[in-house]
This record gives C-alpha cells, sequence and structure tokens, in this order.
C-alpha cells in the first residue's frame, strides 16, 4: 500500500470517526432536551402568521386587496364624476335662469322706453285746435 | 393493550411496522406517536438548533398526521411519511422566519458552538472527548454552512442513518440528486477536517 492510500485511508477513519462523533453528539442533545418538560409556547404572532399561512385565507386576502385597491380609486373617480356633472348641470341651471331673467328686464325696459317716447311726443292741442282734435278722435273711434 | 401492542412494534422491523399499522385502520395512533416522537424530535432539533421550535414542530408534525391518519396507505413507512411532513414544516418555519425578517423575533437557537459540547458519557479519555468535541465542532460548523436541502440530506444520511433510496422517498427528489447533495456536503466536511490536520 502506497504512502498516499495510507494517507487516504487514515482520512477517511477521520471522517468516519468525526461524522461517528456528531451523530453520537447530536443523539445525547436530543436525548438530553427531549426528557425535559417543556410548554409548547406561542406566541399572538405566530398564531396570526399560522393563520396567513392558510392558502385559501391568504387566496381570499390577496383577492380583497386586488378588489380593493382597483374597485376604490374606480369608486372614487365615479363618484367624482358624478359630482362633476352634476356640478355642470347646475351652472347650466343657473345661466339659462340669469338669461331669461335678463330678457325679461330688457323686455319691461323697452315698454317703458315706449311708454316714455309717447309721453315725451304727445303734446296738448292748443284751445283753438281743440274742436279738431275732438273731430279726429271722434273719426278714429268711429 | 398498549403495553402489549407496544412490545409487539418494538419487536417487528420498522417496515412491517408501517405495514401493519397501515392496514389495521383500528390501529391506535398514540402508538405510532410514542414510538416516532423522539427520532422526529431529534431530526428536527439537530435541522433547527433550537429546542423549542423542535418541540413545537414534532407537535404540529404528530398533529397534521393525526389528522390526515386515515389517509395514509402504507405505501412509504410512517417514519418516511411523517419525516416528510417534518420536513415541510421545516420548510415553512424557514419561510416564516425569512417573512419575519422586519421584527424582532426570539431566536433561541444554540450556537453550534454550544451544539458541540454535546458528548455520550463514554469510556473514552479526555483527550479523545476533546478531539471528539473538536471534531463535532467541525462538522456543525460546515452544517451550518449547507444549503437547506444539502443539510436536510444530511442529517437524514448521518444522524438518522437513512439509506439513500429511503432519504430520496423522503424528500421526494431522485437517487441521483440525494447523492450529488450529499458528495457536496461531504466535500466541505472533508475540506474543513482535513484542512485542520
Amino acid at each position: 500500500m502506497s504512502f498516499e492510500e495510507k494517507n487516504r485511508l487514515n482520512e477517511d477513519e477521520q471522517i468516519e470517526l468525526a461524522l461517528r462523533s456528531f451523530r453520537d453528539s447530536v443523539h445525547a442533545w436530543s436525548e438530553q432536551e427531549f426528557s425535559k418538560a417543556r410548554t409548547i409556547r406561542r406566541s399572538r404572532w405566530d398564531a396570526f402568521w399560522r393563520v396567513l399561512a392558510n392558502p385559501v385565507l391568504g387566496w381570499t386576502l390577496a383577492s380583497a386587496l386586488v378588489v380593493t385597491s382597483v374597485g376604490v380609486p374606480v369608486t372614487v373617480h365615479h363618484q367624482r364624476e358624478l359630482v362633476a356633472a352634476r356640478n355642470a348641470q347646475m351652472l347650466r341651471q343657473q345661466l339659462l335662469e340669469k338669461q331669461a331673467a335678463q330678457q325679461e328686464a330688457v323686455a319691461m325696459s323697452d315698454d317703458e322706453l315706449l311708454s316714455h317716447v309717447d309721453s315725451d311726443v304727445a303734446q296738448a292741442a292748443p284751445d283753438a285746435m281743440e274742436p279738431l282734435a275732438s273731430l279726429m278722435s271722434d273719426s278714429s273711434s268711429q | 393493550m398498549a403495553t402489549t401492542t407496544t412490545v409487539v412494534l418494538e419487536s417487528m422491523g420498522k417496515r412491517a411496522v408501517a405495514t401493519a399499522i397501515a392496514r389495521d385502520d383500528s390501529a391506535d395512533f398514540a402508538e405510532v406517536a410514542t414510538r416516532y416522537r423522539p427520532q422526529i424530535f431529534r431530526f428536527l432539533l439537530a435541522s433547527l438548533r433550537d429546542p423549542d421550535a423542535a418541540e413545537t414542530l414534532t407537535q404540529d408534525c404528530l398533529l397534521k398526521a393525526h389528522r390526515n391518519w386515515a389517509s395514509f396507505r402504507g405505501e412509504s413507512s410512517v417514519m418516511t411519511w411523517l419525516l416528510r411532513i417534518a420536513i415541510n414544516l421545516q420548510k415553512d418555519h424557514w419561510r416564516s422566519r425569512r417573512m419575519q425578517f422586519w421584527k424582532l423575533t426570539s431566536n433561541n437557537a444554540v450556537d453550534a458552538e454550544d451544539a458541540s459540547h454535546w458528548l455520550p458519557s463514554g469510556e473514552s479519555s479526555p483527550e479523545q472527548q476533546a478531539l471528539a468535541k473538536d471534531q463535532v465542532r467541525v462538522v456543525w460548523k460546515v452544517v451550518k454552512g449547507l444549503s437547506e436541502r444539502q443539510r436536510t440530506v444530511f442529517m437524514l444520511r448521518h444522524v438518522e442513518e437513512m439509506e439513500i433510496h429511503e432519504i430520496a422517498k423522503t424528500i421526494g427528489l431522485s437517487e441521483g440528486t440525494v447523492k450529488a447533495h450529499l458528495s457536496r456536503a461531504m466535500v466541505r466536511v472533508r475540506a474543513e477536517l482535513g484542512g485542520r490536520r
């Protein structure tokens, strides 16, 4: 057997020994720990994460998150559009009312102007022309 | 009745017990739990180095096994089935630990240095004890640096002394992949131990 082969065998033995020691160590540790009385402690967070780890619940929460993250902005946008449309309609209505009021005011002032002009133009007939004036009024009445 | 059953189970081989239990629907699950609990605990303790976590996951493993006991058909041994559950729980445990990186979680994991202090009280001399302790410390150091899968394979092979085909069945990998993982782990052990001499 060559030196290298011997060396190799020696190394293998050492590794075998180390692995056996490791196994024995783990077994001894495990036996020691296993015989200890131990209470299973679980924090509230552990329970929370355990519940979250449930795939059905996980998918449900993920779906709810997606629906919320998409649905809320869409709803808010829709609501804003509705409010904007309502406001625009109200403004239009107010404008129409204002225009109608202005037209009415303009119409009233025309009548007033006509009566004003009429009163300005109209003059009392002189005494000498009074019979003629009564004659004209009689002929217009006929 | 329970004592008789335990004696019978102890006298039977692992595979025979699995088949017997699997075929007998009325078999008491408590017998299975009593028999395999220490081994599951040991595997989880070696993998996690946290006695409290190992105990919790052992309980979870047995609880899960109890819930699915009716569906166990005995296609694999009970131990393989239980270890498969334990490995999945261990994966979930690591995953949840990774997810909780932002919060301070109490970590009871024993340091590899401390774990190497455990040695069976044999008849060896103090020198041999010291050498063994040093070797165990080196192996723990290597184990700590292995990937999750490599560590699982290494533990099943060198702590639970399972055969390659059993490990493959337990983890759900091909025998070739298991051998590759084991080989990579052994290269590191060899390098660490070889480099020390």
